[in-house]
């Protein structure tokens, strides 16, 4: 029987022969280079985007809230409801009554009659700060999660690193559930995302897809 | 604003070896790459004094990234696993991901306690000390021994002891050809 040290040394070189293929994206140093930049440009206008994303939580939360007074409902109503929509270049087919919101540099998706169940996509300091924005408004977090493949290959392609983070309004009852398309994502993708979320288990009994028509 | 060449230098010559420690650490590799430059981006913050040993500085602030992580993974709602039908793998993975199917070894660790893998990607891949690896996970060198301990055995339970036995022997003659 090998000793500790011994395993451990073998269980060493096995771990990096099990590696040897990985290799990091082209131009690491320019990806690095380019963050150093985004993130002098995040620091610039900082304040201003902390103060979008609170605005724009509100809104949300408007949208979302079943004890919301119906004047502030229909105020939130104006932006993007009805049967099509075009967001960034998508063309976003919806059942009447859904609200699509661009918030910081994700899309919030959500049915004002169900409500319950939206996905949230988005990346950066916004996405960080968003559950405690959400939670303050009513909304609980119940899933914070990476779709590695996607998230990888939408960087690659230039449309930066996605987020997402599935948030529920407690209090409504109807079970359908909105998938965001962004970020270039395909169905597959965001069907094997839905079901990696399990979301059968949260009660929820299907998923739409919203496709790109763009 | 410019960048040190000898920057650019660095990250051309050792990302490919950061990134594997990455890797080991968090199990995935899209995580791993967004971890690295995040590494490296707060190298390049404190270029003059991480320039002296530049890996060694990248290396901590991976261990001390992934702590982070692993502190808010306490407090966050838990993710659930991928599926293992045949269907999600194919819909979600790269290429790079499918490869990782075949890595048995590097899918046991993932499976231990991140500080128990913190410990054996430091100690046996970084091949680090005792000391050393317990001053760059913030914990003692009796924690560290603990943590290989138990690190090694669940390992022995999960993978045949036998496919070592050759890797050993293998490990053995290179380390005496790099002697000689």
């Amino acid at each position: 029987m090998l000793t500790e040290e011994e395993l451990g040394a073998a269980i060493g070189s096995r771990l990096r022969a099990e590696t040897a293929d990985l290799q990091p994206s082209h131009d690491m140093a320019g990806a690095v280079r380019r963050r150093r930049a985004r993130r002098a440009v995040a620091t610039r206008t900082g304040l201003a985007v902390g103060v979008a994303a609170v605005a724009a939580a509100a809104g949300v939360a408007v949208a979302v809230a079943p004890g919301a007074p119906a004047s502030r409902q229909q105020a939130a109503a104006h932006q993007a409801a009805g049967p099509t929509i075009r967001l960034d270049g998508y063309q976003i087919t919806m059942p009447e009554g859904t609200h699509v919101r661009k918030l910081g540099v994700g899309y919030l998706v959500g049915d004002q009659q169900a409500g319950q169940f939206v996905i949230f996509l988005m990346r950066g300091p916004v996405a960080a700060r968003m559950p405690k924005l959400m939670a303050a408004h009513g909304a609980r977090p119940v899933k914070v999660g990476r779709l590695t493949g996607w998230w990888a290959g939408a960087r690659k392609a230039g449309r930066g690193t996605g987020g997402e983070l599935l948030l529920h309004a407690p209090g409504l009852a109807k079970q359908e559930f909105l998938v965001a398309k962004a970020f270039g994502a395909s169905e597959a993708q965001v069907l094997a995302f839905a079901a990696r979320l399990n979301l059968a288990k949260m009660g929820v009994v299907h998923v739409t897809c919203v496709h790109n028509c763009g | 604003m410019r960048e040190d060449p000898a920057f650019e230098e660095f990250v051309r010559a050792r990302s490919a070896a950061l990134l594997r420690t990455a890797y080991l650490l968090v199990a995935d590799h899209g995580h791993a790459e967004d971890l690295l430059q995040t590494a490296l981006l707060r190298t390049l913050q404190h270029w003059r004094k991480a320039r002296v040993a530049p890996e060694a500085y990248v290396r901590q602030t991976l261990v001390n990234l992934c702590r982070d992580n692993w502190r808010r993974a306490r407090v966050r709602p838990r993710e659930l696993p991928l599926l293992t039908g045949a269907q999600d793998g194919r819909a979600i993975d790269g290429p790079a991901e499918r490869v990782g199917q075949r890595r048995e070894l590097v899918t046991a660790l993932a499976s231990l306690p991140p500080g128990q893998r913190a410990v054996i990607v430091l100690r046996f891949v970084e091949d680090l000390s005792v000391t050393q690896t317990a001053k760059s996970l913030g914990i003692s060198a009796g924690t560290v021994k603990s943590y290989t301990s138990r690190a090694i055995a669940s390992l022995r339970t999960m993978l045949h002891e036998d496919d070592f036995a050759g890797q050993l022997s293998h490990h053995d003659a290179t380390e005496v050809d790099r002697a000689h």
